[in-house]
């Protein structure tokens, strides 16, 4: 009887893993479509999202109290040394504020009409970095004219592409997801020089393996998007090299990239609407 | 209407980790919600009931975030199943042993979860992965006592009754 129930759980445990793992080889590669029922899930679960977001940074802020007490308590002293210097600067930082607020409007509006660099602004709702996949959700999706492939970026240079859309949200492979690579050439020299690749690690920095070992390249170079990959448009910054070694045999060499955007820091970013193929 | 409920808290789980916990991680970790689920479901049910909610609960954690529809089902599945082997061991009424089924479980989650990424073909180190895992652990053990105790109350009650 024991040993009935023993082939029955590992007979049922066999097709199970067979079944799944089938399933997951067919969707190591990123898909330009979601299944029917993931597009359902996540369309359930963005309301959810984007309330939580909400609360996110209240929360976060009421934990981080408790943590640094004491550091807070010191502040204070100091502050209050500073508070008759800091009420007159309040009343211009206000106006600053408000300058801002305007400016980023302006900002907005003069790119959207600008035709050939259309940029959508978009928010960050919901991140999944794990050590299989680096994303990120962006409160904006089909409805807002969102397509896969579209690349996402801000101020600092490349963040990654749209790899799905849902119809009030988008998911979008950052940079440093091992699957992520982007094709570079070097902004002084404008010579191509391979492909820039993601380590798996929001933290850590990007790389270029099996270059020649002739290549010419050098540490403190500016890398900047070729074009030539057909998947990001050309010129958009990625980052700049911080070492070279040598492979043990000195035939080929890699190149480490510490890339100009800060994934841990990413709040509100820009897509390029009219990106799609490298057309931009 | 159990079933569920599960299925409920366990998606309002996922939903929080990859949002309001991403505020509140601590050296990377953040609570796996689904996974302490699995677990103390099985304590109390089972291999086979522990098995299949694992199953279907990683499924739903695959269709919501992942992007490798499967991976998580056969890590939480091989875990709920795993963990039902001491349903009947366990001192269900000490509540240490749990936590210390959930910090196991953890890591075990990790190391199945790199066994099988490695096996479709991903790039994943063994060590990233453990090690990453430390405050998944710690952040998991927090929260196991809140679960354990609905867990423990719902199906003592329910045996009693």
């Amino acid at each position: 009887m024991f040993k009935k129930t023993w082939i029955r759980n590992l007979l049922v445990i066999t097709v199970l893993l067979g079944i799944f793992l089938g399933l997951a080889v067919n969707t190591v590669q990123p898909r330009g479509n979601l299944s029917f029922l993931e597009k359902g899930l996540r369309i359930a679960a963005s309301p959810f999202q984007h309330g939580f977001r909400a609360v996110d940074g209240a929360v976060s802020g009421f934990f981080t109290y408790f943590t640094d007490k004491e550091k807070l308590q010191q502040e204070n002293e100091e502050l209050k040394q500073q508070l008759s210097q800091l009420n007159s600067e309040l009343t211009q930082m206000s106006e600053i504020s408000m300058e801002n607020i305007r400016l980023r409007e302006l900002l907005n509006y003069k790119e959207e009409t600008r035709g050939q660099f259309q940029l959508q602004l978009a928010g960050i709702i919901a991140e999944n970095n794990t050590n299989l996949q680096h994303t990120i959700t962006l409160d904006r999706g089909s409805n807002d004219g969102i397509q896969t492939g579209m690349t996402v970026l801000n101020h600092s240079g490349l963040i990654g592409r749209i790899t799905a859309v849902l119809p009030e949200s988008s998911e979008v492979m950052l940079l440093p997801d091992r699957e992520s690579a982007v094709g570079a050439r070097v902004w002084s020299t404008r010579e191509v020089i391979g492909v820039v690749e993601g380590e798996g690690s929001v933290s850590s920095t990007l790389q270029i393996i099996h270059l020649p070992h002739d290549a010419d390249l050098y540490v403190g170079d500016i890398l900047v998007t070729s074009g030539l990959d057909e998947v990001f448009p050309g010129g958009i910054q990625i980052g700049e090299i911080t070492a070279i070694e040598y492979s043990a045999n000195g035939l080929t060499k890699t190149a480490t990239v510490k890339p100009y955007v800060n994934f841990n820091r990413l709040e509100e970013v820009f897509i390029l609407m009219n990106s799609r193929g490298g057309n931009a | 209407m159990r079933v569920l409920v599960l299925f409920l808290v366990a998606f309002l789980g996922i939903v929080l980790r990859d949002t309001v916990f991403n505020g509140l991680s601590v050296a990377g970790g953040k609570p796996d919600f689904v996974l302490i689920m699995v677990v103390y479901f099985a304590i109390f049910r089972g291999s086979v009931q522990g098995g299949f909610l694992g199953v279907a609960l990683g499924l739903l954690e695959d269709l919501m975030t992942g992007r490798f529809i499967g991976i998580n089902a056969i890590c939480k599945g091989l875990i709920g199943f795993a963990a039902g082997y001491s349903e009947r061991n366990l001192h269900k009424n000490n509540f240490v042993v749990p936590m210390v089924a959930v910090i196991v479980a953890t890591f075990g989650n990790a190391v199945l979860y790199f066994l099988f990424s490695v096996l479709i073909g991903g790039n994943v180190g063994l060590n990233t992965m453990l090690f990453s895992s430390i405050p998944d652990a710690v952040y998991n053990m927090c929260f196991s006592p809140v679960f354990y105790a609905v867990f423990y109350r719902f199906f003592t009650n329910k045996t009693n009754s």
